[in-house]
């Protein structure tokens, strides 16, 4: 009985609370804005209800497996899903009136949202060990390079870039398994060869870097970048580019390594900058988007329009008019968070995302051995810059590069792919994981 | 000394950020940004982890990364306060015109427009001037169903050219955003209630509007009929006037042609060159001639130095600093001596123009800002600041002046600034308050905001204001403003005729009407009408006739 009761993971459950209120609150204001009434019904708000029993569940499927991993990293996920399944309810009717092919988007979400809990149920079940991902490395590697390219041949071309594969009724974003595969490739290659890496060569008097295990790296990731820069999908490799350097970085310790980093990278940018027209204008469009309003602005000075309309506590869900900003289900959903929740929402998510990367890393220093570690750490760094990438290009930091909002923009393949790495960060927090 | 750097680098980076958000205007200037990349560093050496030397590598640099990541949160939260909070106003309010006359702005305040209904603003009898009216979409159009007030109500046209008077100052009231019980607004914005604006009542009398029209019968010009005991405006006419109804636009109610027919009316309006869209009352800034010299009159007694029997001289010339002032006035070329109530009826110039060199610039000017000159006057919608002079420095001049004394010079005066003089007489040497804007109603009719007009501000004692009635009583009795009775009235004014330019003078003419506990003043300036007592004051008179008569 002693032995069960302490099985029950009461830490997790207590902190699901809040989340699971916030979506039963913020779709009950979504629906009555909807019909400006005050009658409801618990039906009303079943997508809430059903997110809360499904999140419940697998809290209690993890105590009746015994599942002894974090118990906080995944309330925070579900808190932070949880905002982007109200922002989808609350978006899709607006945009459906614009545009009739969104009518489903909310739905779909909701099909990805619960496939994705369940991949991570299933990683954390069916995953017992990480080894083989760490055996596998090349495979993982070339496969998900394999795919990227595989999209530029026979992908479907939306919004000026090749990113998507149609797969039946599915549009799969190919970058977003790749990245996995990335990581885990360099996590995996990282821990094999630490000690190398961190060694240097005397060449005369010359203290060089070991070059010949850095070189496979550096090959493996200039050649992503370059495929990534080929599709277009300028935020995908300022991804790509960050993780690969925090990666190698946090592995070798070695701030020389990030300074080479940074000067190939901006080089890279001002050869960028002066080859590509459509770099010149993103930063034409980041410095000042009013010397073309209607047109290449547009889409910045409407984000604006809306955050400016939050101010402090926001119009309310479903009190503003999110849908006159461009792409506002996928890459500028924070401009609809500030919008409705104002400077509130915006700093919530933030400080929901520092949390949720505090939780990766110090899963990751818990973690037994070196590749469970660096993988840690990678998939959290992943997250991480993907908020900062998008975050910034909409704040106007940075100059916009098209990419999701983890667990909030529309996007399966995003969705699902985010999951996982929070399932495989939930089986690197077990003790009991075999290496 | 590293804690000392650490704080140091802390508060260095709050004043970098502090400097940048006061000298640069906008989130992504370049130096705003160079500033905050500034602000990064110094955040990052503040936060930098420490003791970190005993521990494994690995934890190390995860410790250092995770602090950059912090810090960069750091430095958008920043970014977030500044658009979100401190520049909120001004980023969601921003727009620009594109090529072809179309404007980009935010969508949110034209929608806004679109679904509220607007209130209605009524005059003083319940008449309605503008109401906003349900179309078969669900939408509100804009209308006018009386436009003799079109220029104090001004227009509203969000999609095209903004709005202007009542509609522009009073569009929180009127959109519905200020006023009413915040509990229920809360309640009423979580179930989105449709929201209706709230109404305005006005002290305008439309059927005095409507004469005042009648009798300026277009010729450019205004009428200001006012309470002079409260401040309550009744009438408010300029023109020449427009049509609001023709200047409404809103998004997406208008088709192409209909938006081409509204910009060309407007074209229209900009290229009359008497300027229909400027309301004269309180913008049109003209001289105000012999009207003038109420001021200089009540300067002088006021300050002691002279009554209504004080003895001035005009010998029909007077020469200062190599000007000569010539006197058209006297009615009698041989009298020579004229007491102070004399010299007002008669409107005499030299006189005036020597009060104007006895008084002194300092004493001139002192009085003069009293009754409201050298400031916009404070009303419900925006007026013309007023002048003595370009300069002060320039009434050092003595031949400005004497010019000054009798109401030439570079006097600048709005029609509503010389109806508040005639008021201050009327009122015993108070200057009213002057308000249109009477109260705010709810869509059930109840007053939810009264206005009033305060306890406006002494300018002269009230004996020194008696000695200027009874000047104002002689002008209207047996000088030049003589020719208005109404039974059972005491009437008091003072024509001008301000020499300008080129053309003909304007005609002027400032007064009062007092009867029983009613006191009314009125100012009518006709540009380029001749001489006061033939063009402005029968208009006066017929506007103190109408608004004394008995309600029919």
């Amino acid at each position: 009985m002693k032995a069960i009761l302490s099985r029950i993971r009461f830490t997790e459950l207590q902190l699901l609370v809040v989340p699971t209120i916030m979506t039963m609150v913020g779709l009950l204001t979504i629906y009555l804005a909807s019909t400006r009434d005050l009658n409801w019904d618990w039906r009303d708000i079943w997508v809430s209800i059903a997110y809360t029993i499904a999140v419940f569940a697998i809290s209690i499927w993890f105590t009746i497996t015994g599942f002894k991993g974090d118990q906080v990293l995944f309330p925070i996920v579900v808190c932070i899903s949880g905002l982007g399944l109200l922002m989808m309810q609350r978006l899709t009717p607006a945009l459906a009136e614009i545009d009739d092919s969104y009518a489903t988007l909310a739905r779909q979400q909701l099909i990805y949202l619960g496939g994705g809990l369940f991949l991570l149920l299933a990683v954390v079940t069916i995953v017992r060990r990480i080894g083989w991902l760490r055996r596998y490395k090349y495979t993982w590697a070339f496969g998900g390079l394999g795919l990227m390219m595989l999209t530029m041949v026979i992908g479907t071309e939306r919004y000026g870039a090749r990113l998507w594969i149609d797969v039946g009724p599915f549009t799969i974003q190919s970058s977003e398994i790749s990245k996995i595969a990335l990581v885990v490739f360099l996590a995996a290659y990282l821990a094999e060869n630490q000690e190398l890496i961190v060694s240097t060569y005397r060449l005369g008097p010359l203290r060089l870097p070991p070059i010949p295990y850095l070189l496979p790296l550096v090959l493996m990731w200039g050649f992503s970048m370059l495929v990534v820069v080929a599709q277009n999908d300028l935020g995908t490799a300022l991804l790509f580019f960050s993780v690969f350097l925090a990666m190698l970085y946090m592995a070798s310790g070695r701030l020389s390594y990030v300074i080479a980093g940074l000067s190939s990278f901006g080089i890279g940018v001002y050869l960028a900058y002066n080859l590509f027209g459509r770099v010149q204008l993103r930063v034409a469009n980041w410095l000042d988007p009013w010397r073309d309003p209607v047109d290449a602005g547009y889409q910045q000075i409407q984000g604006e329009y809306a955050l400016a309309t939050g101010k402090l506590f926001g119009t309310g869900l479903a009190q503003g008019h999110p849908a006159f900003i461009p792409a506002v289900h996928s890459d500028y959903i924070f401009a609809a968070i500030g919008e409705e929740l104002g400077l509130f929402g915006t700093l919530a998510v933030l400080l929901l995302s520092v949390l949720l990367v505090f939780r990766g890393f110090s899963i990751s220093l818990r973690a037994r051995d070196s590749f469970g570690r660096f993988l840690a750490a990678g998939l959290t760094t992943i997250l991480a810059v993907q908020t900062l990438i998008i975050v910034g290009g909409t704040v106007r930091l940075i100059p916009l590069t098209g990419i999701t909002l983890p667990f909030i923009s529309a996007g399966g393949s995003s969705l699902l792919t985010n999951f996982i790495i929070i399932g495989l960060l939930l089986r690197i927090s077990d003790p009991d994981l075999a290496g | 000394m590293t804690t000392f750097l650490r704080f140091a680098a802390f508060v260095a980076a709050l004043l970098v950020v502090a400097y940048g958000l006061g000298e640069t205007s906008d989130q992504a200037d370049q130096r705003w940004l160079l500033l905050l990349a500034g602000a990064g560093v110094m955040l990052a050496i503040a936060w930098w982890p420490r003791g970190t030397s005993t521990l494994p590598i690995y934890n190390r640099t995860v410790l250092r990364w995770a602090t950059l990541l912090v810090v960069a949160v750091t430095l958008i939260s920043v970014q977030l306060v500044r658009i979100q909070i401190v520049e909120s106003g001004r980023i969601a309010a921003r727009s620009a015109e594109v090529a072809d006359g179309q404007v980009v702005a935010n969508p949110r305040e034209r929608l806004r427009a679109l679904q509220v209904q607007r209130g209605t603003i009524t005059d003083r009898n319940g008449q309605v001037l503008a109401e906003s009216v349900e179309q078969q979409d669900g939408t509100y159009v804009r209308q006018y169903p009386n436009i003799e007030a079109a220029g104090l109500i001004g227009y509203y046209s969000p999609a095209l050219y903004g709005s202007t008077n009542i509609e522009n100052e009073f569009d929180s009231y009127l959109s519905g955003t200020e006023g009413g019980n915040p509990a229920e607004e809360w309640i009423n914005g979580i179930i989105h209630e449709d929201k209706r604006g709230y109404d305005l009542s006005l002290t305008l009398d439309i059927a005095l509007q409507q004469k005042a029209n009648e009798l300026l019968a277009g010729r450019p010009g205004a009428v200001v009929l006012m309470d002079a005991d409260t401040g309550e405006v009744l009438a408010m006419a300029g023109a020449p006037s427009f049509d609001p109804n023709r200047l409404y636009a809103n998004t997406g109610q208008q088709s192409e042609d209909e938006m081409a027919a509204i910009r060309a009316y407007w074209q229209e309006l900009i290229d009359n060159p008497d300027a229909p869209l400027v309301f004269r009352p309180t913008q049109g800034l003209l001289n105000p001639g012999s009207t003038f010299k109420t001021v200089t009159a009540s300067a002088i007694v006021d300050s002691g130095r002279a009554n209504a029997d004080t003895i001035f001289r005009d010998e029909g010339l007077f020469e200062v600093d190599g000007r000569v002032i010539e006197e058209p006035n006297r009615p009698d070329p041989t009298q020579i001596d004229f007491t102070l109530e004399e010299s007002y009826a008669w409107s005499l110039n030299v006189v005036f123009a020597q009060i104007g060199l006895q008084l002194g610039s300092d004493t001139l000017l002192k009085y003069a800002e009293r009754f409201g000159f050298g400031s916009a006057i404070d009303f419900d919608i925006p007026t013309a600041k007023t002048q003595i002079a370009s300069s002060r420095d320039e009434l050092n001049n003595r031949a400005l002046l004497a010019d000054t004394g009798f109401g030439q010079g570079q006097i600048l005066a709005t029609p509503l600034q010389m109806a508040l003089i005639a008021a201050t007489i009327a009122n015993n040497g108070v200057v009213p308050d002057p308000f249109v804007v009477d109260h705010v109603l709810d869509s059930e009719g109840k007053t939810i905001e009264q206005f009033s007009g305060g306890d406006g501000q002494r300018a002269i004692s009230p004996e020194s204001a008696a000695i200027i009635q009874r000047l104002m009583q002689s002008s209207a009795e047996f000088g030049y403003a003589s020719g208005i009775q109404i039974d059972g009235a005491t009437i008091g004014g003072k024509t001008g005729t301000a020499e300008v330019g080129e053309g003909e003078p304007h005609s002027w003419y400032t007064g009062y009407a007092i009867s029983g506990e009613r006191r009314l003043a009125v100012a009518v300036v006709v540009e380029h009408g001749g001489p006061g007592s033939e063009t402005a004051l029968p208009i006066a008179g017929e506007m103190l006739r109408a608004a004394l008569a008995p309600a029919p």
